[in-house]
């Protein structure tokens, strides 16, 4: 410790500036408390702790001697304390504070305790910035007109302080000001950082783009990744605060009511808004089909089964464009259906289809979840549990979604696949949802979701990564969920030779499911529009001869083929939640009437369905990878693409290794010629750009001149190991260059030939002496 | 040698008449093989000694005793041809010891003015700065005006008066540092320096033989007449508009300087830029260059700027190293 810093003291104006900050941050914790009083009694400590210390600091020379120490211990406290209260306010307490502002907490209290220290060097400047960060953060979170006045307050008082913090460093800093500014632009800082930024980008680019948005990764308010109950906004967060039909400033966009109300479609009128009307089925035809080797008994139950569960809900996959007379959709106020917070792309599902006759898919048979749901309430708020077998390995951590219904007129719930829980603000009983025949949820005796509900849901994340290098997940079911599993398998014989065709080289399990999926991606062309004849029987091997149809008809091929080979598999109808309208302004993805969407999804365990996108243009449903998954993950595309692009890649590394091994010769050469080309002109331009040529070369080299330096005094010795014919042609540039840099006289016309021999020496010495000194430094 | 003083050479030889002022080359010439016999293998300091000479500066030497002060102020009066006089300071020595004084002739019944050692061409003022302030001040008046005021009547010393003055920084004890008002008169501040080993054997070898110890050469290089041609010529060196502003730049940094209590003032300023046309001159140039100004920097700083022995050292190099040269500026002007 230098005897300077015992004899400074700390700086009043910084412990000013640091609580100001801190009255800034004060006024956002008072608006957010629940119990303002408690937060008040919180802060008042908080500020005459940090007033105490600065005091001891200032009084305390002893203190001031072993600053560093002290000032280590004291951050460490401000860091520590908060984190430490927030833990125990909410394991006691059941309360809590949004991480946000645990975070300014800990911000604020290490700008005021730096600012006590202020005295050591660069802490003031510190101090001030964390502070000036604290209050952008604060007027960014309140509307209060307060924190305005205090930010104006701040603004003023830090000008001043800043302008003193010029004219010390004027007065102290004298050598600062002289150093030359440079860029570091060597090779080596551009290598390092290309490598460090290369598997960022990779990373990056393979994600799904609403992770792009960072909330996604901040452990904060917003986040679609992390749970806090106390949080302001975001996905599953907030179970403590109020809803937003309560309170306008509740949520943000999702649960804000600015959209108006219009006519609600349900499910089917936008399938035929989308694909078109149904045909009407032939009923002789539909009984020549031989399909589903079940017994007569089995049939005729699951026919009257699936008579119970119609009333229009079949899908048929042979269909027609009709002019419909309903409004067009850009004619409505809000043309979303739903509004999705959270990671996409996102498949939600309405609705399942077990039986497919070569035409249409119905339901035959039910899909009895193994238990009703549950009603789980924490910290005060509902939520209804589906809890379901999902001990697999293939299982990874919840996801959080927020889904807004909008237009749809429908008591299904649209679900992303694996949901777990899910909540809606108010609705505490259980009755309210249930399971539906084939296997999704609904909200019971309702006939459709109340317009603008906001509906929590939690689905378990998947990694599918066990489930390719394990064993046949085909094989492994016990004998109940086999029998369960019968209607979703169809052993048609031409569509097995297919498959298997397909899948010949592939071990049996989920790879075979992968590679079939992956050919329709690859050979088969999407195209909306594209429909069967109306006498096609079958539907499936006219897809597969033509080689191009819309998404139904690619899940309905996908799902045929599978069944075949053995991979149970049914059709699911729902949304496509897609990436591209990720809107990242509101951080939330609409979802239009476009974009109903049908998928397949193949059951792997007798309880569990996995989603599988077939139809190109779609992407596939994103999988939770471990950091080594997507690391490997990172390095495979990387190679495959490295191998796509090898030619060009070799092109490009070849030019630019010759580029940068001869760098010196050609970059050399540019600069000679431009400084012969420009010192045509007279002797004056010669001796001037021949200087310039000098500065060039020694810049190449490494060995550029010092801004003290002239031009004789940093390149006459450099240039004095030249050979002894030159030499003397050599100082006489330097004397001419100097006569023309600093004396008032014009070169004389009679010394034209002399100054270009001196300016040719100057060339061939300089060439050779920085090409020599080139290696060494290189 | 140094590049740039082969490069005088080459000027001598081939472009002497445009590029330089090489009238008096020969005279400067002799000058300096004259001084460089006197002190052996100090050539720089010879250089420093000539420059200051020809800029009508006065010389301080601030060094340890034994190193050659004496001995080249005592080569200096030699080589200029003209009066040398030298006084040791000591603390009872008077100021009209120094000027002169008027003493009453019984015979004639009159004052008569009694010339003291400032009347002389070169002065060598040993320890200067053992004398008492008084004292001091009575020789600043000469250095500075070139005049002495004794009972209201002003005597003018002579045009290439030139005083060499030495004080010994060791011994500090009943010792009367030089405020810096007055050290401003002095034009630089030299430090000799202990010699290297090849010419301690040459000096010792010199010596063998000599009954004085000294080969003093009595015969005078120049006469004061051609010295004051020379400062003269000196005067006309051209400075261009971007180095006077490079000099007034690096003036202002030295007053902007943390370490340094006292920056370099415009008399200080001036005797830079004339110490430097000097240092051009005898370089063969007629106009300044940074590389003049550079040169020149430490012996004409260390005199003026007041600050810690280390930090002025470190300072000068800190100055110089803040202010870019102007290069390609000039021609981006025209």
């Amino acid at each position: 410790m230098t005897a300077l810093q015992t004899r400074t003291l700390p700086k009043c104006e910084i412990l000013l500036l640091a609580m100001l900050a801190a009255g800034g941050l004060a006024v956002v914790r008072i608006e957010a408390a629940w119990h303002p009083g408690s937060v008040v009694a919180r802060i008042v400590c908080e500020l005459l702790a940090v007033v105490g210390l600065w005091l001891l600091v200032r009084n305390r020379e002893a203190m001031r001697a072993r600053a560093s120490r002290y000032l280590t211990i004291c951050v460490a406290a401000a860091v520590g304390f908060p984190i430490a209260w927030e833990l125990g306010k909410r394991w006691f307490g059941q309360s809590g504070s949004p991480h946000e502002i645990t975070m300014l907490i800990i911000l604020q209290l290490a700008a005021t305790v730096i600012a006590a220290f202020s005295f050591l060097p660069r802490l003031g400047g510190t101090s001030v910035l964390l502070s000036s960060f604290l209050l952008l953060f604060s007027t960014t979170m309140t509307t209060n007109r307060f924190v305005f006045v205090i930010a104006g307050l701040y603004g003023v008082i830090g000008l001043w302080w800043l302008m003193g913090a010029y004219w010390d460093r004027i007065e102290g800093a004298f050598v600062a000001s002289s150093v030359e500014r440079r860029i570091p632009v060597r090779p080596s800082v551009i290598g390092i950082t290309g490598l460090v930024l290369l598997p960022i980008g990779s990373i990056v680019g393979t994600t799904s783009t609403s992770t792009v948005v960072l909330r996604g990764f901040m452990p904060t308010s917003g986040g679609n990744q992390w749970y806090d109950p106390f949080a302001q906004s975001g996905v599953g967060d907030g179970d403590a605060l109020v809803a937003a039909k309560d309170q306008a400033l509740s949520f943000g966009p999702v649960e804000s009511d600015l959209f108006l109300d219009s006519d609600m479609p349900s499910l089917y009128d936008m399938l035929d808004d989308t694909y078109g009307e149904p045909l009407k089925p032939n009923k002789k035809q539909q009984r020549a089909i031989s399909l589903a080797p079940q017994n007569r008994d089995e049939l005729e139950t699951e026919q009257r089964i699936a008579q119970t569960q119609r009333g229009g809900r079949e899908f048929s996959s042979v269909r027609r464009r009709v002019p419909r007379k309903r409004k067009e959709l850009s004619d409505r106020d809000a043309p979303a259906m739903l509004y999705v917070v959270g990671r996409t792309p996102l498949h939600l599902g309405l609705e399942t289809y077990d039986f497919f006759d070569g035409r249409e898919w119905t339901h035959r048979s039910g899909w009895e979840e193994a238990s009703p749901p549950e009603l789980d309430k924490r910290f005060g708020k509902p939520w209804i549990d589906f809890r379901r077998n999902y001990y697999g390995s293939i299982f990874q951590a919840e996801d959080c979604y927020a889904v807004k219904v909008i237009n749809l007129k429908t008591n299904r719930i649209p679900a992303p696949p694996h949901l777990t829980e899910l909540h809606i603000d108010l609705v505490d009983r259980v009755d309210f949802f249930d399971w539906t025949q084939d296997g999704m949820f609904r909200m019971t005796g309702r006939e459709h979701i109340p317009q603008l509900t906001v509906i929590h849901l939690h689905a378990r994340g998947i990694n599918l990564h066990p489930l390719r290098h394990g064993h046949d997940f085909s094989q492994s079911y016990a004998d109940d969920q086999a029998i369960k599993l019968q209607p979703y398998l169809q052993h048609a014989v031409h569509y097995r030779q297919i498959a298997e065709s397909w899948v010949a080289d592939v071990p049996r399990g989920w790879l075979q499911v992968e590679a079939i999926v992956s050919r329709l991606r690859r050979d088969f062309i999407y195209e909306s529009v594209a429909t069967t004849p109306l006498d096609c029987e079958d539907v499936v091997a006219h897809f597969l001869e033509v080689g191009e149809g819309p998404d139904y008809l690619f899940a309905t091929a996908a799902a045929t083929l599978l069944r075949s080979v053995g991979y149970p598999t049914r059709l699911v109808t729902g949304f496509y939640a897609n990436p591209d309208r990720f809107d990242y302004q509101s951080g939330q993805t609409t979802v239009l009437s476009d974009d109903v969407h049908v998928w397949a999804e193949v059951c792997i365990d007798g309880h569990n369905w996995v989603t599988i996108e077939p139809t190109p243009g779609y992407k596939k449903p994103s999988e939770k990878l471990t950091w080594k998954q997507r690391a490997m993950l990172v390095c495979t595309q990387s190679i495959n693409w490295c191998k796509r692009h090898l030619f060009g890649l070799s092109v490009f590394a070849v030019t630019i290794f010759v580029l940068t091994a001869s760098r010196l010769v050609w970059l050399d050469l540019i600069g000679s010629g431009v400084c012969w080309l420009l010192g045509l002109r007279s002797s004056e331009a010669r001796v001037l750009w021949t200087i310039r040529l000098l500065e060039w070369r020694a810049r190449l080299v490494g060995r550029s001149r010092p801004r003290q330096k002239t031009i004789a005094g940093w390149y006459g010795p450099l240039l004095d190991s030249t050979s002894d014919e030159l030499q003397p042609a050599v100082q006489r540039f330097f004397l001419w260059s100097d006569h023309l840099l600093y004396s008032a006289r014009a070169i004389e016309s009679n010394h034209h030939d002399e100054i270009r021999s001196a300016c040719a020496a100057v060339v061939a010495a300089s060439k050779r002496r920085f090409l020599l000194s080139s290696i060494t430094v290189s | 040698m140094s590049t740039t003083e082969a490069s005088n050479q080459v000027v001598s030889a081939s472009a002497a008449d445009d590029l330089s002022t090489c009238q008096h080359q020969e005279a400067i010439d002799s000058l300096r093989t004259s001084l460089n016999k006197a002190l052996i293998g100090k050539d720089d300091i010879v250089e420093m000694v000539l420059a200051c000479l020809l800029a009508r500066g006065h010389l301080l030497f601030d060094d340890l005793p034994g190193l050659g002060k004496t001995t080249l102020a005592k080569a200096v009066a030699h080589a200029v041809g003209g009066d040398f006089a030298r006084v040791q300071c000591t603390p009872d020595l008077l100021p009209t010891d120094i000027t002169g004084f008027n003493m009453f002739d019984q015979k004639t019944r009159e004052f008569e003015f009694r010339r003291g050692p400032v009347f002389s061409d070169v002065l060598l003022a040993d320890e200067i700065n053992r004398t008492t302030p008084r004292t001091q001040s009575a020789l600043f008046e000469a250095m500075a005006e070139r005049q002495v005021t004794i009972d209201a009547t002003t005597h003018t010393l002579s045009e290439s008066f030139f005083v060499i003055a030495t004080q010994n920084p060791v011994e500090s004890h009943g010792a009367y540092p030089l405020p810096e008002a007055q050290l401003d008169r002095f034009a630089m501040k030299l430090r000799i320096g202990y010699p290297d080993r090849h010419s301690e054997l040459a000096m010792l070898a010199s010596n063998v033989g000599m009954p004085d110890g000294f080969a003093v050469n009595d015969e005078a290089t120049i006469n004061p007449h051609q010295l004051c041609q020379l400062q003269e010529h000196v005067a006309n060196v051209a400075v261009s508009e971007v180095v006077q502003e490079y000099l007034v730049d690096l003036g202002q940094v030295t007053r902007e300087h943390k370490e340094i209590t006292l920056g370099l003032s415009p008399r200080g300023l001036i005797t830079w830029q004339r110490v430097a046309q000097s240092r051009a001159h005898l370089r063969g140039r007629d106009f300044v260059t940074p590389d003049d100004i550079q040169d020149v920097a430490r012996p004409v700083l260390e005199v003026r700027l007041r600050g810690d022995f280390d930090a002025v050292d470190r300072a000068v190099d800190e100055i110089l190293s803040s202010v870019s040269v102007p290069v390609l500026e000039t021609q981006n002007r025209k």
